[in-house]
């Protein structure tokens, strides 16, 4: 079990969890990610490592409440022990390219930090971009900053840098004569997929990190095949970095959807907080 | 009538409509938020204003009434511009940027359900996402783009209520919530708070809802606009695979609604907002029952007693035990009892199987039928209840007698609360008294004996007091002031709940004192709130002992007998029972839930609930409804009219080869059953003859039931949710 030091609420539904983990922090390498689990009755939940500190022992993920295991996780509090292993997956591929795109989105706001400086390190030209529905949605801008050539911010409504996605901010720099070598884009499966189609339009190199729905994380169960090149992978042994151009969308967004319905209907016996009604903030609380 | 002109054409409208209603009446397009078809009108969101002939300023469409001679023009150059600045102002404090979003079609194409965040931070983070009211008025008046800057209010997320999760960082103020609670509900649980740009929707002191005074009748999440006030177990379902109106099947109040159903499975409720029930549902027919129905509780496998082990079968080997195990008895030897929450098909059914096996055991599981039965006996013809719930909108006094609706019939609350506010005068006499009445005198009676009796005792002074209108208080305390209000009144309502038939003698005495206070009084109606949704229909359908097949009280000893007494070896139930007798050799148990004692069945047939179920029941005023589902029942289950045809089957019962469908048996059997109207009621002046003392009634006192019970399930398990709710009101069984 590993001790929660740090769980807040970042920008809304996006959540900061550090956790004391020594063993997983010695070894931690850009594009890994760990298992967390947040009590005995939950499942497994697959998260990007965004950061690491082997002085400190402690693993820093950002994660998305999007169901009843998120909403349990983000529930619990600092101080408390959870279920946490990792580093499971294949690093990044990091080598000096020349300039890079980086786009994160979402969760990939934050899991984007350490393949930024992983890359900045290995002597690319770094140009981060991040992209947020609105400007109270973007977050670690200040630790992007300190390891980017240059840091861009895309809103879908206009409040913050460009008006859409990182791939117009793609665009904008293409279209002012900036070359990319290649690019990376992390975050929701239809930005990937977006940003994919844009780089491949481009004739720009991409490389996505898919978020397939996992179990064991370590290669047996198989649930989280992709498609890549026509080729069944598992994102957790094989990935999670695929190449972005390669990928069978299509398949992966029917996959993410395969237990909607249980999904939805867990809802219906979460006993989460209902024993806790404390008078008008938002909770919290054991879940049982 | 009036003659208007609007936008160039002449039209007669209704007087007294405004002009928002003219305009819809005609097929012109207003957009409105804060304007809700059920409540009154309230001028607040400012989308609706029009320009009429005359008038300095632009008027609101929906606070304006229509005038004579009137001119107005509703799409005038300049309006939408203004409307769409309008919108841009709400839209800056919600989170809108899905709405701008130049992606919005393929996100909504490819994300087919709302992501299930905390927070509510856009269109494709909203349980609302598929049926937004506000995102209708942003496509009609083509608002697409942002010229101020928006902002996110980050107020407290509430997610420690039970049922009800409220996100106010995304609530536009329309007020609906607020007015459908006090209006409509009559409860005014929560308000706007605060002032000026912290103004919000909450309640007193930002207490929880428990403290509130909440019903949690969910009225606010159906008139909200927005998805800031949301159910929270059943917000995500999105929109349904198919829907059905269908009766509830939770209490016997018998409401219609719409049930949503998806993956085969049981979704949702919303009401239906023209019937019987005024557009409303409560919190057991919207929040507990989908939870129950979709309970991991639920019974999946037919299983049959192997020494100690009960081990899941197939069907036919089930079915095949049950017939086993009864063979070895006598028909005299065996019981069965139905239970209250089966269609009224499915109870006869029941009871056709047995007795073509020469069994005359059969007895209902509710508790209010025996004491009934023996305190009305040789004075009414039958029992039902007289009147029906639309009696209670004119009634000029409420005598409500062992319940306080808040859990029994919540939907009737409404009903008496606008009588209430018409000046009706409400007594409410119960063990179990909450907050939910303004304007109703309650009073905690553990046992309501001692006053009726005393109200009874109180009526000859009162009809002799002269020139009594019934208002303020009367000698006699309590029961003199009813006394008093009863007898004035020219419509007088009475109500008998099921909290006096927790022990039978109370439930005898006060069923005998009712019944003579009702005849005293001249009451206008009386009704029966049932212990079960179908508690009526079982009465017409030959399953309770002393009344026939059409619902008439026998007058002779007939051949009926308890089915729990001395001599009986073998039982089946579709409804628990409590203290099986030692006696009893084998127990065949058919039923969607496990219940204490379960450990004694030696076959289990597990069956359906009203949400998988179809057929016909009766609600406490004798309305019949139709139960319809689109469900699919869980794992193995079956419907209870299945496993009945094929038990039916296997025992030989005779005159099952022409029923198909459950239908079958109520267009030959119930043939005054019509859906959507009443089934005949009781006679209180019926030439009834002698009775027989020793002719059976419906035993009373090894039933499971009240309130918190579904087919013998305490349904706080299944909804923790309610479970906190009930423990909130001091609420035990």
């Amino acid at each position: 079990m590993n001790r929660i030091i740090t769980l807040q609420e970042e920008v809304p539904n996006v959540y900061k969890l550090v956790v004391e983990a020594p063993d997983v922090a010695r070894r931690c390498k850009a594009g890994q990610f760990a298992v967390v689990i947040p009590d005995e009755k939950s499942e497994r939940i697959p998260l990007s490592i965004s950061d690491w500190d082997p002085e400190a022992g402690t693993v820093t993920l950002y994660f998305l409440e999007v169901g009843v295991s998120t909403m349990k996780l983000a529930r619990r509090k600092e101080g408390e022990e959870i279920d946490f292993m990792g580093p499971l997956g294949r690093p990044a591929d990091i080598e000096n390219y020349g300039t890079v795109f980086i786009g994160g989105g979402c969760y990939g706001v934050g899991a984007i930090l350490p393949i930024v400086k992983a890359l900045k390190a290995a002597g690319n030209r770094v140009v981060t971009a991040i992209e947020g529905r609105s400007h109270w949605l973007l977050y670690n801008k200040e630790e992007l900053i300190k390891h980017s050539d240059r840091f861009l911010r895309a809103t879908s409504d206009g409040s913050e840098g460009t008006k859409g996605k990182v791939r117009n901010v793609l665009d904008e720099q293409v279209d002012l004569g900036e070359k990319f070598d290649i690019a990376f884009f992390f975050g929701c499966t239809f930005m990937m997929m977006k940003s994919s189609k844009r780089a491949k339009e481009l004739n720009i190199p991409c490389r996505v990190y898919l978020n397939p729905i996992m179990v064991d994380a370590t290669g047996m169960c198989g649930v989280c095949r992709v498609n890549v090149d026509g080729m069944v992978k598992f994102a957790c042994v094989d990935g999670p970095e695929f190449d972005g151009a390669l990928v069978d969308w299509p398949l992966l967004f029917k996959r993410n959807r395969q237990y909607v319905a249980h999904e939805t209907l867990a809802f219906q016996h979460n006993k989460c907080e209902l024993h806790h009604h404390a008078a008008g903030d938002d909770g919290g609380g054991q879940c049982d | 009538m009036v003659d208007i002109t609007m936008n160039g054409e002449d039209i007669t409208v209704e007087d007294g409509k405004t002009v928002l209603h003219a305009a819809r009446d005609n097929d012109i397009y207003i957009p409105t938020l804060c304007n809700h078809s059920e409540l009154s009108p309230y001028g607040g969101c400012r989308l609706c204003l029009v320009k009429i002939e005359g008038f300095r300023n632009y008027v609101p469409a929906c606070t304006t009434p229509v005038s004579d001679g009137m001119v107005i023009s509703t799409s005038e150059e300049g309006l939408n511009d203004l409307r769409k600045g309008i919108l841009e102002l709400i839209l800056s404090e919600h989170p809108s940027s899905c709405i701008v979003c130049d992606e919005r079609d393929e996100c909504l194409e490819l994300h087919g359900e709302s992501t299930k965040a905390g927070r509510i931070t856009g269109c494709r983070f909203c349980p609302n996402r598929r049926s937004c009211d506000l995102f209708d008025v942003v496509e009609k008046i083509e608002f697409n783009d942002f010229r101020i800057p928006v902002e996110y209010k980050e107020l407290p997320l509430h997610r420690a209520d039970p049922f009800v999760q409220r996100d106010m960082s995304i609530c536009i103020l329309c007020g609906r919530c607020v007015r459908v609670c006090e209006e409509i509900r009559g409860v005014g649980a929560i308000a706007t708070v605060h002032r000026s740009h912290d103004t919000t929707i909450g309640t007193a002191f930002d207490q929880p809802l428990t403290d509130s005074g909440c019903v949690f009748c969910g009225a606010c999440l159906d008139v909200c606009p927005t998805g800031a006030i949301s159910s929270k177990t059943t917000r995500w379902a999105g929109v349904p695979d198919e829907t059905v109106t269908s009766n509830c099947g939770m209490c016997s109040n018998g409401c219609r609604a719409v049930m949503q159903f998806k993956w085969g499975k049981f979704t949702n409720v919303e009401p239906v907002q023209d019937g019987d029930n005024w557009g409303q549902v409560c919190l057991r027919g919207r929040f507990a029952s989908v939870t129950t129905v979709n309970s991991p509780m639920r019974l999946e496998y037919p299983k049959v007693r192997t020494g100690d082990i009960q081990q899941p079968v197939n069907w036919e080997k089930a079915l095949d035990a049950v017939v086993e195990g009864l063979k070895a008895y006598s028909p005299d030897e065996i019981g069965v009892v139905a239970s209250p929450f089966m269609t009224s098909e499915d109870a006869f059914l029941l009871q056709k199987v047995f007795r073509s096996i020469g069994c005359e055991n059969i007895a209902t599981a509710s508790k209010m039928i025996g004491p009934l039965q023996m305190a009305w006996r040789g004075q009414v013809d039958r029992i039902t209840s007289i009147g029906t719930r639309d009696d209670i909108d004119d009634a000029d006094a409420i005598l409500i007698v062992g319940s306080d609706l808040s859990l029994d019939n919540p939907v009737l609350q409404t009903r008496v609360h606008k009588a209430a506010e018409k000046g009706a005068r409400t007594f409410i006499v119960t063990e179990h008294p909450h907050n939910a009445y303004r304007g109703a005198d309650v009073l905690e009676e553990p046992c309501p004996t001692g006053l009726m009796e005393d109200v009874i005792a109180a009526l000859d002074s009162a009809g002799s007091c002269e020139g009594c209108s019934g208002d303020g208080d009367h000698e006699g305390g309590w029961a003199g002031t009813i006394a008093h209000t009863l007898m004035a009144a020219e419509r007088p309502v009475i109500m008998l709940g099921q909290e006096p038939f927790a022990v039978e003698e109370d439930g005898v005495a006060v069923s005998s004192l009712i019944l003579k206070l009702f005849k005293a009084v001249s009451g206008k109606a009386l009704l029966i709130l049932w212990d079960g949704p179908n508690v009526q229909g079982l009465m017409g359908s030959a399953c309770v002992p002393g009344i026939g097949l059409d619902g008439e009280l026998l007058k002779e000893a007939g051949p009926n007998k308890p089915p729990l007494g001395d001599g009986i070896k073998a039982l089946l139930l579709t409804e628990p029972v409590s203290d099986i007798p030692d006696g009893v050799e084998f127990v065949a148990y058919m039923g969607p839930y496990p219940f204490d004692g379960i450990e004694r069945a030696d076959v289990i047939l597990p069956t359906c609930t009203y949400a998988d179920s179809v057929g016909t029941i009766v609600a406490m005023d004798r309305l019949v409804g139709s139960i319809e589902t689109r469900a699919r029942p869980p794992t193995m289950a079956k419907r209870d009219f299945q496993v009945l045809m094929d038990l039916g089957g296997r025992l030989g019962a005779e005159g099952l080869s022409n029923i198909e469908d459950p239908y079958d048996i109520s267009t030959s059997t119930f043939v005054d059953y019509h859906i959507g109207k009443h089934i005949k009621e009781m006679d209180v002046s019926a030439d009834c003859g002698p009775v027989d003392p020793s002719s059976p009634v419906n035993p009373a006192g090894k039933w499971i039931s009240g309130p918190l019970r579904y087919r013998g399930l305490d349904i706080t398990e299944a909804s923790e949710d309610l479970g906190a709710v009930v423990r909130k009101w001091g609420w035990t069984e």
